[in-house]
């Protein structure tokens, strides 16, 4: 009796394992490319983080801009030097200050076999207006300016004079999609998409990866590559170690901490390039203590800038020492700012003058990662030498942003890009007043002088012009010190020492077609 | 017995309904715009508002938790803020992976927790004893995600035996179902170790060493069918506790999981899948417990007399 | 994760004399090597907390930039850490925090959850059905789902850690003692008692309590273990204690980047982590034996 009824458990319990074991393995769940030995011409990349969608106008993350590189193609593309070179238009005219001309090649095949036409790309841009989150890519494009003359010429007007345009045609937002497609598939369409890159899209396993395989009606180069793996592994300790233990070909953004091993290890290549990044911490400008520059300027004097960029940085191995606010990747860069030398006495001095002998405290409002955590308490430590106390407030991610934009921070530190890979772009989302509570802004500057500079700026034609106003933007800022410049980081990419061809992109936008795995 | 059965399916309901009350006012308080979250670093603060009207995120509390039970009701479990997909589809997704690896930790424990508890109760307060308490217990001091990280230098790196992340084959599932499972297995060998002990203390075992049956025998045969009963719940509690509690693992591991699932949606405020993927967790687990339940009356007539 | 050593089982123990109840409980515990292994580790934990300023050799934040991430060496016995400091009093002090985070969340759970568990096995029908809803569905969601919520709710902070913590243990203590109440409430002496016109607060405070207690340290005791690695688990995902505090979940979090350059960061404030949690498992099995007279040799 007993017996029996055990046994009855026992195989109860076995076929509840069973079930369990054969319902998850039915097979949906795995990919095909998950495989430790790939196949030669299978290229397997690990990447930080999982687009949220393959609609280019849905999500703007680092690998999402990557992936649609791959995928689809822009008008005007910027190349690995960041110079604007044509790309599904073979070449472009401005026709008066605000209307420009594109001519788009020919015979160019969409993956899913239509041809390009200058209808398809009137369709891709007008949706942005549609779509939210791609809104801010078109605001300077006048809606009722778009003319297809023909199937092969596209033409555009801006709301007023931008020489900022050619660099907007070439933002990921503005990859060319095909009408046909994107109207057949409706919601559908983020997870399938269709564009005219040199590789089409073949599957998406949520959490897990992307797969790509080569498009062979591709109208330049066609991909070496017959298959791309997108692999999403979020923990960058897990990455290095699947790529050093064999499971994939490339790892993207490695930690500092791995460059000099990988670079050491003759089975691997690390590759290191300037993002169009800047690492800085930014003073709330908004807050009564942040109004007075003194205050700032003060904090940056007691700043020992060199002293944290060698600790995180590992002295120089993951980034450039930043001492300005433009990237050495754009022009424009003005070079001759006057440091903020070290100098705790200085500091205290400024602070008396600007009304805080005994200091005070600040918060700051962050995201609990090592690079963000050890900044913050290095800042801690230093800036406790001239009486202020940095209370860190580490807050999660959602929580962050919404905090952030509303300016309800003191201080934060920030690591961001620069808008459209322009220069007079970038400063004017960071430091312009009429951006405020956008999300490059976090330093709620509100200078009338700087911001009438900007303006001026961003409508000059002349190149020359322009620049020399940056320049000058650039030493007001300085004055100003709403931040604290840090670094230029780097960004590395792990790779077997088999793989070849691949040349990191700045704007993160890489290039797999001409990628080869050696035999 | 079956009167119970269908009572305790009935009080799953206000159960589930209340689960999902409670993490609707968490979302609720907790804060942070998934409308700004879905549209990014670019958009402006216009854009934001219009989305968030058209979410409906602006309506008060009560309108937006009810249109939630509705939707509930009719199966609608809502489309998620960042992949657009129905919830239900992202839940399909990602909970066979969750299940097979609760499932593999799950074997992993039960044979680690079952072998040490019988040898452990078989030479109670020897040396071995000791020692293999000892070692049960190691597993579930680490912290799973340091463990998970060492066994994959370790299997992965340096001995190149198996894969260090994925999830899409027998062989990804065993560093991480090893990681889960040490930490359940010294649960399991105390819990044989007792029942073993309290058995073997019986009159039976006496009976049957004094017929002159050897040691090994005495124990299988004997001791270790009858402590069996409250080791086969606590393997069943085991399951439910690993589908809940693989979040690190899967973040460690790379892999697609629920749990992983349910810390990204909570730090994206994607409301539709924390509520489906709290909901989800929470049915399985008052499912397998009422199995276990059920099971443990049917092993023992005492606690069945109780269900009425 | 979700996995400690929790099942406890919750059968009243029966009522002896008090004092030579804890002299043979006692006994026994200290015939467990294993239990007094635990509890030696644990003193010297609590020792490290009381004592955080005399034993630690260095200021645990102080940062050296010139020393950072030196291997264990004689002047710092575990090596020092990203940004130099000393691991060893690092560890020190962060006994402290560890020790904090597991009494503080465990009385929070000891507390609320005896006294829901009281009033539910005391009182029963319609309150107890209400409240065990409450508790089904605490337990119905994962503890380290229902940990980040709270505090992605109520913000980072050593506070707010040990709310989240206390709040998913409550559960736990409230179902142990609930059990234990209902099979004494009918019980001759507690009768007696209410016969002789003692309140119910006079009875619940005077004969329940005391006498479902048993249990109920044993839960206590491994919950501590289990507190400090739910609490490890949230600086994991970078809600848990706030910098410069050392703590050993955060130290091994960050410790991870490093994981292979330097690996003396993860590996002692791990073994912290376990030796901790180790003690409170050994001393709750060491306690559960004692307790349970049936397993007497």
């Amino acid at each position: 009796m007993e017996r029996g009824r055990l046994r009855l458990i026992a195989l109860l319990l076995c076929a509840v394992f069973l079930l369990v074991g054969c319902g998850g393995s039915g097979g949906e769940t795995t990919t095909e490319n998950g495989e430790a030995a790939p196949a030669r011409d299978t290229l397997i990349v690990g990447m930080d983080r999982e687009p949220a969608g393959l609609d280019p106008a849905s999500s703007h993350v680092t690998t999402a801009v990557m992936i649609f590189n791959n995928i689809y193609d822009t008008l005007l593309a910027f190349d690995t030097d960041m110079q604007i070179q044509p790309r599904l238009a073979e070449s472009y005219e401005q026709l008066d200050d605000v209307t420009y001309k594109f001519n788009l090649r020919k015979g160019v095949k969409f993956h899913n076999g239509e041809e390009l036409k200058s209808s398809d790309v009137l369709f891709s841009f007008k949706r942005l207006y549609d779509i939210p989150a791609a809104q801010g890519q078109v605001d300077m494009i006048d809606p009722n300016g778009f003319e297809c003359p023909d199937d092969y010429t596209f033409i555009l007007r801006t709301k007023e004079p931008w020489s900022a345009l050619p660099a907007q045609v070439c933002s990921s937002y503005m990859n060319i999609l095909n009408e046909k497609a994107v109207t057949e598939a409706g919601e559908d369409y983020n997870r399938n998409p269709v564009g005219t890159g040199p590789f089409k899209f073949v599957s998406w396993t949520p959490g897990d990866s992307i797969v790509v395989e080569r498009f062979d009606d591709y109208w330049g180069d066609k991909a070496i590559l017959n298959k791309v793996v997108f692999r999403i592994i979020t923990e960058t300790t897990s990455r290095v170690i699947d790529l050093e233990s064999g499971g994939l070909d490339i790892a993207l953004a490695v930690g500092v901490t791995d460059v000099e091993r990988l670079q050491n290890n003759p089975d691997f290549e690390l590759i290191q390039f300037t993002h169009t990044g800047i690492r800085y911490g930014a003073f709330n400008c908004s807050k009564e203590i942040f109004s007075d520059k003194r205050v700032r300027q003060a904090l940056n004097y007691a700043t020992d800038v060199d002293t944290i960029f060698n600790v995180l940085y590992d002295n120089g191995l993951g980034a450039m020492r930043a001492d300005s606010p433009v990237i050495p990747l754009l022009p424009g860069r003005n070079t001759d700012l006057p440091k903020y030398e070290y100098n705790p006495e200085k500091a205290k001095e400024l602070l008396a003058e600007a009304g805080y002998p005994d200091g005070f405290s600040v918060e700051y409002n962050y995201l609990a990662n090592t690079t963000n955590t050890r900044l913050g308490e290095m800042l801690q430590a230093q800036w406790a030498e001239v009486g202020v106390e940095l209370i860190m407030s580490p807050l999660e991610s959602a929580t962050l942003t919404a905090a952030l934009n509303a300016g309800e921070h003191d201080f934060c530190t920030a690591n961001s890009t620069y808008a459209l890979g322009d220069t007079i772009e970038g400063l004017y989302s960071f430091f312009h007043s009429s951006m405020h509570g956008t999300s490059r802004c976090r330093a709620f500057l509100s200078s009338p002088e700087i911001d009438a500079l900007l303006d001026e700026a961003r409508v000059e034609q002349d190149e020359e012009r322009r620049l020399e106003l940056a320049y000058k933007i650039q030493e007001l800022i300085h004055e100003e010190a709403p931040w604290i410049y840090i670094a230029y980081e780097y960004y590395n990419v792990g790779l077997k020492s088999d793989v070849k061809g691949f040349v990191p992109a700045p704007n993160s936008a890489h290039d797999f077609s001409k990628v080869y795995i050696e035999p | 017995m079956i009167r119970y059965i269908l009572r305790r399916i009935l009080m799953m309901i206000p159960v589930m309904l209340g689960v999902t009350l409670i993490v609707f006012t968490m979302m609720y308080i907790t804060p942070g715009d998934p409308a700004q979250i879905i549209l990014g670093d670019n958009a402006t603060p216009e854009a934001v508002a219009k989305l968030r009207a058209e979410m409906g995120l602006d309506d008060p509390f009560l309108v937006r938790y009810f249109r939630f039970v509705k939707d509930l009701l009719r199966g609608d479990l809502g489309i998620c803020y960042a992949t657009k997909q129905p919830v239900f589809d992202r839940l399909i997704q990602t909970f066979p992976n969750t299940v097979k690896l609760a499932a593999f930790a799950v074997v992993v424990s039960t044979i680690m927790g079952l072998s040490l508890g019988i040898i452990s109760a078989a030479k109670q307060y020897s040396l071995f004893d000791n020692i293999a308490m000892l070692l049960a217990m190691m597993g579930n001091a680490m912290p799973n995600f340091w463990q998970g990280l060492l066994l994959m230098l370790v299997f992965s790196l340096w001995l190149g035996w198996l894969p260090a992340s994925g999830f899409s084959s027998f062989k990804h599932m065993i560093l991480p179902a090893l990681t889960m499972g040490t930490s359940s297995a010294a649960v399991l060998a105390r819990m044989t170790r007792s029942s073993m002990l309290e058995v073997i203390r019986a009159d039976y075992i006496s009976t049957a060493r004094a017929k002159g049956q050897t040691e090994f025998k005495v124990i299988m045969h004997h001791a270790f069918r009858n402590a069996m009963i409250p080791v086969i719940t606590t393997i069943g509690l085991q399951f439910g506790r690993q589908l809940g509690g693989a979040v690190l693992t899967e973040s460690i591991f790379a892999i697609p999981g629920v749990g992983k699932m349910m810390v990204d949606a909570i730090k994206a405020r994607n409301y539709p899948v924390v509520q489906g993927g709290v909901l989800l967790i929470a049915l399985s687990l008052s499912i397998v417990n009422l199995v276990v339940d059920i099971l443990y009356a049917y092993i023992d007539p005492r606690i069945k007399s109780q269900y009425k | 994760m979700g996995t400690n050593l929790n099942t406890v089982t919750s059968k009243p123990l029966p009522v002896y004399k008090k004092r030579s109840q804890g002299a043979e409980i006692w006994r026994r515990f200290r015939q467990n090597r294993n239990a007094l292994l635990g509890m030696g580790i644990f003193f010297i934990l609590v020792s490290f907390a009381l004592f955080a300023e005399i034993i630690a050799p260095y200021d645990p934040i102080q940062q050296n930039y010139e020393k950072i991430m030196q291997p264990p060496s004689r002047q710092h016995i575990l090596g020092t850490d990203e940004l130099g400091r000393d691991i060893f009093s690092r560890i020190v002090y962060g006994a402290r925090i560890s020790m904090t985070v597991g009494l503080i969340a465990v009385g929070i759970a000891f507390v609320a959850g005896t006294a829901l568990g009281v009033i539910c096995g005391y009182y029963g029908g319609v309150i107890d059905n209400v409240i065990m809803r409450f508790v089904d569905i605490l337990m119905a969601i994962p503890a380290i789902l229902l940990n980040i919520s709270i505090v992605a709710a109520l913000g980072t902070g050593l506070q707010n850690v040990m709310i989240a913590i206390g709040v998913s243990n409550v559960p736990r203590f409230c179902r142990i003692i609930r059990a234990s109440v209902m099979s004494l409430r009918d019980q001759e002496f507690i009768e007696a008692s209410r016969a002789a016109g003692a309140t119910d607060f006079f009875i619940i405070i005077d004969h329940i309590i005391p006498n479902s207690l048993a249990p109920l340290i044993v839960q206590a005791t491994v919950s501590v273990g289990s507190s400090i690695l739910q609490c490890a688990s949230l600086s994991f995902i970078g809600l848990g204690i706030v910098p410069p505090t050392p703590e050993w979940g955060a130290m091994l979090s960050t410790g991870r980047d490093f994981l292979r350059k330097a690996p003396h960061l993860t590996t002692f404030p791990g073994l912290a982590i376990m030796a901790a949690v180790y003690a409170a498992n050994l001393m709750g099995d060491g306690l559960r034996d004692a307790l349970d007279p049936k397993l007497k040799r």
